[in-house]
């Protein structure tokens, strides 16, 4: 049982996140990436904690971030929900309201 | 056969998570999730952290899946057919992502060697003490944030557009 | 402020709130007007009646620091007697009009040209200001203009009345100059004043005054604008080129005559004599029946400008008085026969003025020739008229005289009363006796009675009893009693003299027929139309040119210059505003827009976007972190 595959699969799950967020056209895509970026890093955090065992700060984070994480969709889907509202889509490469106006 | 455990759940983490990249569905997408988060639940327990895996399973299995399941049931519904989802930006997105995670596994070895094999206790006593004790303040103010959260969340999605009707 | 100088004053500015009234009463313009002057005619008569002379009041007109434009009044003996002619002449002139302009349009213009002349007129005869009287004398001849050029539709109307304006221009311009420099001499704009002075004028201010008053009394060289004016309408001709305004300048004179040198006086003699035997000369020859008159009226006028230079303003006066009423009758006869005649012309074509078309007119127009005879016989000086009786007070003035020209100005009074009855007479046989022309239908009758009555009027005022209850006796119930005496030798003279002239020029112009190929240079009246065309007209017209040239030249090319280098310096500044000043603003603004264009590239305003950027800057953070 080595923790290094661990942070190796944090990494990939990084890099799969990073991925989902910048490809797919769907809030909801974009908010699981965010899910799996989370996931990663208290993967890692946990790992590190089995590496080091003489304190539990990776596992206090973890629950933090747990807690954070939980906010942060709750949020993520409430606003895609309201915005689903108000341009009758969830894809964000059809809203362009950042742009200036032409 | 722990040692076998460990790999399959790394593997079903890393497959799971590949599929999603792939998969056009949104509803297919929060199941593979809820994979991903089963068995990095499961990767926890084995590394010790038993409270955390317990979390993982509450949280994201019972919570997030359900807020998700929510939000494509109030967002994305066509009838019955759910849409599905396309790309964009495929090749800058791939290739950053591509990047990024060769940067960090380069990153790996770089740094100091890791020991590969260490003894810990199961140590959940520590754990509780250490979150009363020198992460009590964190411990209230994630408290209040939860509870800040869940009306502002209810604010927000439960506005209905004015400017529609 | 005394009686009289309100009662003057209300008699020269009665005619305006006459013309103020034809404004809003446009209908009754003839009547309101004849009703105006019928007033003015008895506050003249009121105002003589109390016989003040002089008044002392004074307006301050103006005032330039310590020195006081006074508004005044100089009234003499002189003044007295031209108000009620003038007044009376315009009243009857006005009366005549109701009838003559009766079919004519804008006839407010008319009356009110008329009523603007009386009022200038009084005006002139009654101010003591140079000021004022410089003003009345414009406006008298602003009102001749206007009033010639009524006609208006008629290009020698318009010729007529520019030269008329234009000729005196020309004296006007000596006379204000005269003024100043009398202003200069006496320190003075008042009459009263410079004449108590007693100073005689210098000799070039005299000098200019006479030539000032040239054109105005159409005298010699500048006389020939008077027959041009004939073609405005018969009364006009009446009142302000036959009686009253051509007189304006001899009246300048006599008021003036205190102060007069004596070169000028001799001058004053000189050009009368001169005007007078020329103007009777161009009278024999001419065949247009005004034209006649007109230059008869020229000779008279000279006859009354040298009786002022002999110093004998009274002789003058006299026989403005009785020249005024006959005159003016004279021309509104002839404007009534033309009247008629106009309607009953056979071809349309047919001029009703030129002699040469009449004859033997007497039996259709009985009343017309018979007031016409009369009027002709006074201007003969036939005995009974009052032109016999002032004729021979200016013979018996030029007899008596000292001055050293009276023997020519006695033979030239002489040779021009000679002329004189035999232009009348010619008038008179061939316009209704001689042989008839079938020019005009026999069956014409003399319907308008408003003619009537002022030819009546001036008939009566014709005869010797206006003059001396005397026939033969010339002096005049006005004049302060001198001893007068006429040479008797004189009287018998004139008295046979002049009916038996008459008598046999009336025999000879009625044998035969009118003279078809008169001198030309005497119907012309002695070509000083060529004669100033050459020495005035063309002259100012070189100068003119030349100085257009100059113009053009220089003054127009300085500007042109200057204005090509203001152009060409503001292009220069345009251009480096264009490309340095403004270049400078447009690259800073062309380069940060440009910039701005390459930041904004990034801004897609895709969620997505923004995250890959901010992935990219993650990414090149732990390339530096690790590298």
């Amino acid at each position: 049982m080595n923790p290094t595959y661990l942070i190796y699969t944090a990494i990939v799950l990084v890099a799969i996140g990073t991925a989902l967020v910048l490809t797919r056209k769907s809030l909801l895509f974009i908010l699981i990436g965010i899910e799996l970026i989370l996931n990663a890093v208290n993967l890692n955090l946990v790992a590190f904690n089995h590496l080091y065992p003489q304190n539990v700060n990776g596992q206090t984070t973890t629950l933090f971030i747990m807690a954070i994480a939980i906010c942060e969709t709750a949020c993520g889907v409430a606003i895609m929900i309201q915005v689903a509202r108000q341009y009758k889509t969830i894809t964000p490469s059809s809203i362009q309201d950042l742009k200036e106006q032409a | 056969m722990i040692q076998f455990v460990y790999y399959f759940f790394i593997f079903l983490t890393l497959a799971s998570a590949f599929a999603l990249l792939f998969v056009r569905q949104i509803l297919y997408a929060v199941l593979l999730l809820l994979v991903v988060m089963l068995s990095v639940a499961g990767l926890f327990i084995l590394m010790q952290a038993e409270l955390s895996g317990v979390s993982q399973i509450l949280i994201y299995a019972g919570g997030v899946a359900v807020l998700f399941i929510f939000g494509i049931m109030l967002s994305d519904k066509k009838g019955f057919s759910f849409t599905k989802v396309a790309y964009t930006q495929i090749f800058s997105g791939m290739g950053i992502a591509l990047v990024l995670g060769s940067l960090l596994l380069y990153a790996t070895q770089v740094v100091k060697k890791l020991p590969t094999e260490v003894k810990v206790k199961n140590d959940v006593q520590k754990l509780s003490f250490e979150l009363l004790s020198d992460f009590a303040l964190p411990f209230e103010v994630t408290g209040i944030l939860l509870l800040s959260i869940f009306i502002g969340v209810a604010f927000i999605a439960g506005k209905t557009n004015h400017t529609q009707s | 402020m005394s009686q009289s100088f309100i009662l003057v004053s209300l008699i020269c500015c009665l005619p305006f709130a006459g013309m103020l009234m034809n404004l809003w009463l446009k209908k009754y313009v003839a009547y309101i007007s004849t009703l105006v002057l019928f007033i003015i005619n008895i506050l003249v008569f009121f105002f003589i009646s109390q016989h003040e002379t002089q008044i002392e009041t004074s307006l301050i007109w103006f005032k330039l620091q310590n020195f006081t434009i006074d508004f005044n009044y100089y009234i003499n003996q002189d003044s007295i007697l031209l108000l009620p002619v003038v007044s009376i002449i315009s009243f009857l002139v006005h009366v005549f009009s109701i009838g003559y302009m009766a079919h004519e349009k804008s006839l407010s213009r008319y009356f009110n040209g008329l009523l603007f002349f009386t009022a200038s007129m009084l005006l002139f005869v009654c101010s003591g200001n140079l000021i004022v009287i410089f003003l009345a004398w414009e406006c008298l001849g602003l009102a001749s203009y206007l009033l010639i050029g009524f006609y208006r539709e008629k290009t020698e109307a318009g010729f007529a009345s520019l030269k008329a304006m234009l000729l005196n221009r020309l004296s006007d311009l000596l006379l204000l100059s005269a003024f100043i420099l009398m202003f200069a001499y006496y320190q003075s704009f008042n009459l009263n004043e410079i004449i108590d002075s007693q100073q005689t004028l210098p000799q070039l201010v005299g000098w200019m005054l006479l030539l000032g008053v040239l054109a105005k009394s159409a005298q010699f060289p500048l006389m020939n604008w008077l027959p041009s004016a004939m073609t405005g309408p018969s009364p006009v001709s009446a009142l302000i080129h036959a009686a009253t305004m051509v007189i304006a300048g001899v009246y300048l004179m006599i008021r003036l005559s205190p102060i007069l040198p004596l070169s000028v006086l001799h001058g004053l003699t000189t050009i009368g004599s001169l005007t007078a035997f020329l103007g009777a000369l161009a009278a024999t020859q001419q065949f247009d029946v005004k034209k006649i008159l007109a230059y008869s009226t020229i000779s008279q006028l000279g006859l009354i400008m040298a009786a002022v230079g002999i110093a004998s303003p009274q002789a003058a006066i006299l026989h403005m008085v009785s020249h005024a009423f006959f005159k003016a009758g004279l021309f509104l006869g002839v404007g009534a026969l033309i009247h008629y005649l106009k309607d009953n012309r056979v071809n349309r074509e047919t001029n009703a003025q030129d002699i040469r078309n009449l004859g033997a007119l007497y039996k259709s127009y009985p009343y017309t020739f018979y007031t016409i005879l009369i009027f002709s016989l006074a201007l003969c000086g036939i005995p009974f008229t009052s032109g016999f009786l002032s004729k021979e007070y200016l013979l018996t003035q030029a007899w008596n005289s000292t001055n050293s020209l009276s023997i020519f100005y006695f033979v030239f009074i002489i040779l021009t009363s000679t002329i004189t009855v035999i232009y009348t007479t010619r008038l008179i046989v061939y316009t209704f006796f001689n042989k008839r022309k079938e020019n005009f239908n026999s069956a014409a009758s003399e319907k308008k009675r408003v003619f009537l009555f002022p030819l009546i009027v001036l008939s009566i005022a014709s005869f010797w009893w206006i003059i001396n209850i005397n026939p033969f006796h010339a002096d005049f119930y006005f004049f302060s009693k001198t001893k007068f005496i006429t040479p008797v030798w004189l009287t018998i003279g004139s008295t046979l003299f002049i009916p038996i002239l008459f008598f046999f020029a009336f025999r000879y112009f009625n044998s035969r027929e009118i003279s078809n190929s008169p001198n030309r240079l005497l119907l012309q009246g002695f070509a000083l139309d060529d004669l100033q065309q050459k020495l005035i007209v063309q002259p100012t017209l070189l100068i003119g040119n030349l100085l257009l040239s100059i113009e053009k030249k220089w003054i127009d090319g300085f500007i042109h210059a200057m204005a090509f280098a203001t152009v060409l310096f503001s292009h220069i500044i345009s251009f480096l505003d264009y490309w340095l000043v403004d270049g400078f603003v447009r690259m800073t603004y062309k380069a940060s827009y440009t910039l701005g264009g390459w930041v904004r590239v990034s801004r897609s305003g895709y969620v997505q976007h923004y995250l890959f950027w901010f992935l990219f800057t993650a990414v090149l953070f732990i390339i530096w972190v690790l590298f």
